[in-house]
């Protein structure tokens, strides 16, 4: 069988978020208009085993994305948010195992601990889109956690972009959890272009094992809609997901 | 309807001193079988840097190995990767030619560009490019085989005028083949005049289609060799045994085993967002919902796994779409144990390929030199 991550989920109990009430279909919601900005970057193999959960496979290469999602409005006004994800496999999907998250919104910061288990923190955050390209920066209490760049944009097709699910380990019910977020896209335009990484501060993430290495083309892509939707699964992060795995759709029908 | 085996050389962890060589060994001697039974084709892949799911990064040396050991029964390349980075064009019709005359005459070169970003990156290589690049390639493999001296001024590669040497045993050069995974690629390989090598598990109704927007495109072709490979092979899982339900039951773990392998790679197309790597054709994208952890690949139809009845059934859905040669991979991770490949292997021959050998297949190969 492939390599299982080796993270003991304990070790991350810090930072993780406690779910008080999971989303539902009751709380999906769409937002219009959302820019993304996808940078992804192969990291450390070794590192990488380190820290994604034993319920997870890496991926071979190792990767990783950090993303930033633009929306011009939402339930909390405009809005930016950062995910920083190490892509993995839950059995054979694809997910991104979440290392760390932000919003510029406290409010919204709270909603996506409470619901979604993001282990999100509030931030100032700069998503600028350039005639040469896209600007993008992350930064809590006036240290730079990470700085990149899209340059020389160039359009492609939006089917050629491709986004996956998310897993945050959070508490939920007082256990251990990593919990799925998978959002719905609508998208409409693409660019791709070239990366410079100007800053990632892997300590300051809480993560300092992970080293970026070989950078592939960020992408900037714009969705006509967004869906945040219900959370579906809730796996356990010492257990194989094969086994460890609730479908909160199936519990709640039966 | 001809019948093949088909390599990836899978290597379940862990990995002592032993293993790979004992995987090689087992893939040898299973070759050496299928030539005595009457197999026509052993295929083996190139592959770089995927663990577990295939350790085949030198199919050439491998089917010198079992061209060495066998009378009949034809290797193939399958495939070639025509990515710059990977493979000079030129080390490519020299090791072509090599094997195509230590076999004497039995070689079948197989082309292709890579699907994963584990191997496109590892060599540095530029997915946007390896369309392109193929299709470079392609065309002048043939003049490399066929010229005694050759030049070139391309886009991808350049040569001043040099015999390319040796020159392949079958004249005027082996039957050329393109790997088809990516929906479109089989008219791509009509277009030229070579066949297709599916690698991917279609089921009857997508193959009907494809096999017949093949033939319609390969009516037109400009071929980039001396002759048209009229050929449409595909890919399946083969398991017989003598009961049915123990041999869908193991059948069936060797596909879960090899979906669950192929899962975990990197494919190009999920990190790097370029057209050269099939998109799913919705504009605009509108996602699907993520299916559960728990949940397992659909399997599709056709499966040849079971007893030999029941794979006969199977076998004539897939002739009746209109494929000539069906390829089998016979294992995953070593997940059925060698002695029980063997004896499918022989019983498939016995009691399943008697009942498709009455049609004259399509024939296609080109004629050896000596008897030219």
């Amino acid at each position: 069988m492939p390599i299982f991550g080796e993270l003991d989920s304990a070790t991350r109990l810090h930072r993780c978020a406690e779910v008080t009430r999971l989303a539902t279909a009751d709380d999906a919601f769409d937002v219009a208009d959302v820019d993304i900005l996808t940078f992804t970057n192969e990291i450390d193999t070794r590192s990488a085993f380190t820290v994604i959960p034993k319920a997870l496979h890496p991926s071979l290469p190792p990767y990783m994305t950090i993303i930033f999602r633009r929306h011009p409005d939402s339930r909390f006004g405009p809005l930016t948010t950062v995910e920083m994800n190490i892509r993995a496999r839950s059995t054979i999907h694809q997910v991104g195992y979440t290392v760390a998250s932000f919003t510029d919104n406290p409010d919204a910061t709270a909603w996506l601990r409470d619901q979604y288990g993001f282990p999100s923190r509030t931030a100032e955050i700069r998503c600028e889109q350039r005639y040469t390209g896209v600007v993008a920066e992350v930064s809590v209490a006036g240290e730079t956690l990470f700085a990149g760049e899209l340059r020389t944009p160039h359009y492609i097709s939006p089917t050629d972009v491709l986004f996956t699910p998310t897993l945050n380990l959070a508490l939920v019910d007082g256990q251990l959890k990593l919990v799925q977020q998978e959002l719905e896209y609508t998208l409409e335009k693409a660019e791709r272009g070239s990366a410079v990484i100007s800053a990632f501060d892997a300590k300051a993430l809480g993560e300092p094992a992970i080293e970026l290495t070989n950078p592939l083309p960020p992408t900037f892509v714009h969705a006509r809609e967004v869906g945040y939707g219900s959370v579906r699964f809730l796996v356990d992060p010492e257990r194989p997901a094969m086994s460890g795995t609730v479908d909160l759709e199936k519990k709640a029908a039966s | 309807m001809k019948f093949g085996i088909f390599y990836e050389i899978s290597v379940p962890r862990p990995w002592g001193p032993e293993t790979e060589r004992q995987v090689y060994d087992n893939c040898i001697e299973q070759a050496v079988l299928a030539d005595k039974l009457g197999y026509d084709y052993v295929w083996a892949v190139e592959h770089h840097f995927l663990e577990e799911y295939s350790h085949c990064s030198a199919p050439e040396i491998f089917l010198a190995t079992i061209a060495a050991k066998t009378e009949q029964i034809r290797v193939g390349h399958g495939i070639n990767v025509c990515v710059p980075e990977i493979n000079h064009p030129i080390r490519i019709a020299e090791r072509s030619a090599v094997l195509d005359l230590c076999s004497h005459g039995r070689l079948e070169v197989g082309t292709g560009r890579s699907a994963t970003w584990t191997e496109l990156g590892g060599f540095q290589a530029n997915p946007d490019n390896t369309k392109a690049t193929w299709d470079e390639f392609v065309r002048v493999l043939p003049k490399m085989w066929m010229q005694e001296r050759f030049s070139y001024e391309g886009t991808y590669f350049s040569m001043p005028e040099r015999a390319i040497l040796p020159k392949p045993y079958q004249k005027p050069h082996p039957p050329m083949w393109v790997a088809v995974t990516s929906p479109g690629t089989e008219i791509d390989a009509a277009e030229r005049g070579m066949g297709a090598l599916g690698l991917v598990f279609a089921d009857l109704a997508e193959q009907e289609r494809k096999v017949k927007a093949y033939r319609k495109a390969i009516e037109n072709c400009n071929p980039v060799g001396a002759f048209v490979n009229d050929t449409v092979a595909s890919v399946n899982f083969m398991y017989c045994h003598p009961d049915d339900a123990e041999g869908k039951a193991i059948g069936q773990r060797m596909q879960g085993t090899f979906g669950y392998l192929a899962s975990q790679l990197v494919s190009a197309r999920e990190v790097y967002a370029s057209p050269s790597y099939g998109s799913f054709g919705l504009l605009p994208q509108i996602r699907r919902r993520q299916s559960g952890p728990a949940a397992q690949p659909q399997r599709p139809a056709g499966m040849c796994i079971g007893n030999p009845e029941e794979i006969i059934k199977a076998v004539k859905g897939w002739e009746s779409t209109g494929v000539d040669v069906m390829n089998f991979l016979l294992n995953a991770n070593e997940s059925i144990p060698h002695q029980q490949i063997l004896d499918s292997l022989t019983l498939f021959a016995e009691e399943v390929i008697p009942h498709f050998k009455e049609t004259p297949a399509v024939d296609t190969q080109p004629v050896a030199a000596e008897e030219s």
